[in-house]
């Protein structure tokens, strides 16, 4: 085992994150890592993201790796943008999220490295995929209606 | 001060409480004349404090709270090792330095509660200071790799009892659906070694600066190439806490379902040896005992009067009072101090027959027993979405439904709780 590795990926990611800094002005803004397996999430994810948005004052958001049926289905949407990052700085942006949260405008759709533990574990009849984005990955208060 | 801020000082605190590296014999310095200090002081209610420090010249010779407010020079110059001087600030690093120059170290007598919005920071100095523990968290790995090559290893970050309850109740359902043989649990105490040794589970005992950066390793690396888990529902897990208490997420679900992935009821008894010698050697008497137990580390004490109200009034009704006692706690006054092992403890109430206490992880570790259990929740918004009854309920989590009290108090004072004293003693009293 070596960490070495890790931490070095994890290092190339600050340079990413700068570059996104300085581009596009990150005070007013969120980035959020679509990285989830299931389209669904993805789906609830953008679906909802213009609450928290408007929850956290923030003027627009950067959308990461969101597929051609997303960005089409949210074209309207002028807070969006929409940016594709390769996988290798996914994958840094990533460990560095695991590192340590470094920064507290990055949302990533899923529990992969950002949690120990994984909310969708607590899906049931009562609790759904819905609160789960709502709740726990944008942190809003309630589910929005769609 | 936001919630989410407010929690993370809490968390951290609790953590270092749990793992000793804060006791009630140390002098509690806190760093900062601001809102940060004074929620730690509220949690740290029965803690020794000594003042607070802040190089602010207009703040210095203040009073706080109580506590005098000095600058730094004035009161560290002589190095003291019984000094513990908490940080709250997003100055952490400029505060660090300036104490480390009067001879205090970081995770022995400074402890950094919350590093304020510089903790989201790419800089070099954060970055480094994150590598370093996760390089230290390989040394751990590999050195307890050593001897346990292939275990699978479970890591509980959090010494609370009824976590540590939690984690005793569903682990081995866990390892049996993972087929998981050989394992290895980490704690940070040897009381949470106790509680899971309760359900014949070994555990070994680590201090938590250790078991953090165990975590970060296993983290960075992947738990599963490390062969790894982290048993706990919401430590250090923003997006995970979230959910406690939202649409009734109570404790036990986050446990069971959460961490251990178990759906549907499952339920664990652990053996428990006889009584009987307690209530011979301590001259009490069976069916007529009430176990008193007012601590919790969470929870703000409710004040003596009302204790020691509640055992002369029960008293009076012929009861046997003791005050469950552990460590340094002292029993209400006018009662004895008993300190019950968990491995008797549910026969000792079984027999007993009455328990009435503030809302803490013994209440897990007891809600099988047959005793009737007047269980006291504090009033407010504590946990994530819910109050503290609502996501720590006994009922709610249906870990116990007979026999059972339940009591939100809004203050601690006597007089603000007569009426919840007349409730208990009523509770007690009816057969």
């Amino acid at each position: 085992m070596n960490s070495n590795k890790d931490l070095e990926i994890a290092d190339k990611a600050r340079k990413y994150w700068r570059e996104l800094e300085n581009k596009y002005d990150l005070n007013n803004k969120a980035v959020i890592l679509i990285d989830n397996d299931d389209d669904n999430v993805n789906y609830l994810t953008l679906a909802y993201a213009d609450e928290f948005r408007i929850s956290k004052n923030y003027e627009s958001l950067i959308i990461l790796n969101a597929n051609a049926k997303l960005k089409e289905e949210f074209a309207n949407n002028k807070s969006f943008i929409f940016l594709d990052i390769d996988k290798e700085k996914t994958l840094a942006i990533k460990k560095l999220y695991m590192l340590y949260k470094f920064t507290d405008r990055l949302i990533i759709n899923n529990y992969d490295g950002t949690s120990d533990t994984d909310a969708f574990n607590l899906l049931s009849d009562n609790i759904t995929v819905n609160d789960i984005v709502a709740i726990s990955i944008l942190g809003l208060n309630k589910v929005p209606a769609l | 001060m936001n919630l989410e801020l407010t929690e993370n000082i809490e968390d951290n605190l609790i953590s270092a409480i749990n793992s000793s590296d804060i006791t009630k014999e140390n002098d509690i310095i806190f760093f900062g004349a601001n809102k940060s200090s004074l929620t730690m002081m509220e949690i740290l209610k029965d803690y020794h404090f000594l003042a607070i420090i802040d190089n602010d010249k207009r703040k210095q010779g203040q009073l706080i709270s109580g506590l005098k407010v000095y600058s730094p020079d004035e009161l560290l110059a002589d190095y003291n090792p019984n000094y513990r001087i908490l940080i709250a600030s997003e100055y952490y690093a400029a505060m660090r330095k300036q104490l480390e120059t009067f001879g205090y170290k970081e995770g022995k007598e400074i402890l950094i509660l919350w590093h304020g919005n510089r903790y989201y920071s790419i800089d070099d100095e954060t970055f480094n200071y994150h590598a370093s523990k996760v390089r230290y968290g390989e040394e751990v790995y590999n050195e307890f790799r050593k001897d346990a090559p292939s275990d699978f290893i479970f890591i509980c970050p959090y010494a609370g009892t009824g976590d540590m309850y939690l984690v005793g109740m569903y682990l081995e359902e866990y390892m049996k659906t993972h087929e998981i043989t050989g394992y290895s649990v980490i704690v940070p105490n040897n009381n949470c070694k106790r509680i899971l040794g309760l359900f014949d589970l070994k555990a070994i005992s680590m201090e938590y600066a250790k078991i953090e950066c165990l975590m970060m390793f296993c983290r960075m690396r992947g738990f599963d190439s490390t062969h790894s888990k982290v048993l706990n529902d919401g430590f250090n897990q923003i997006m995970v806490k979230r959910l406690r208490g939202y649409k009734n997420i109570d404790f036990n679900t986050m446990f069971r379902q959460g961490v251990f992935e178990i759906k549907g009821d499952y339920n664990y008894i652990f053996k428990q040896e006889n009584a009987d010698d307690i209530f011979t050697d301590n001259s009490l008497r069976k069916g007529r005992t009430v176990l008193l137990s007012p601590y919790a580390n969470t929870i703000t004490k409710i004040s003596d009067d009302f204790w020691i109200k509640l055992a002369k009034e029960l008293k009076a009704l012929d009861y046997d009072v003791v005050t469950n006692v552990s460590g340094d706690e002292e029993s209400i006054e006018g009662t004895m101090g008993l300190f019950v092992p968990y491995k008797q403890i549910i026969s000792f109430l079984d027999d007993a027959g009455y328990f009435v206490g503030v809302r803490s992880g013994l209440c897990d570790i007891i809600c099988s027993s047959r005793a009737k259990m007047a269980v006291l929740y504090p009033f407010g918004n504590v946990f994530g979405a819910c109050s503290t009854y609502d996501y720590f309920s006994l009922e709610k989590m249906d870990l116990k439904t007979d026999n059972l009290l339940e009591i939100i108090y809004e203050k601690t004072d006597l007089s603000d709780n007569i009426d919840n004293l007349n409730k208990i003693v009523d509770f007690c009293n009816i057969i």
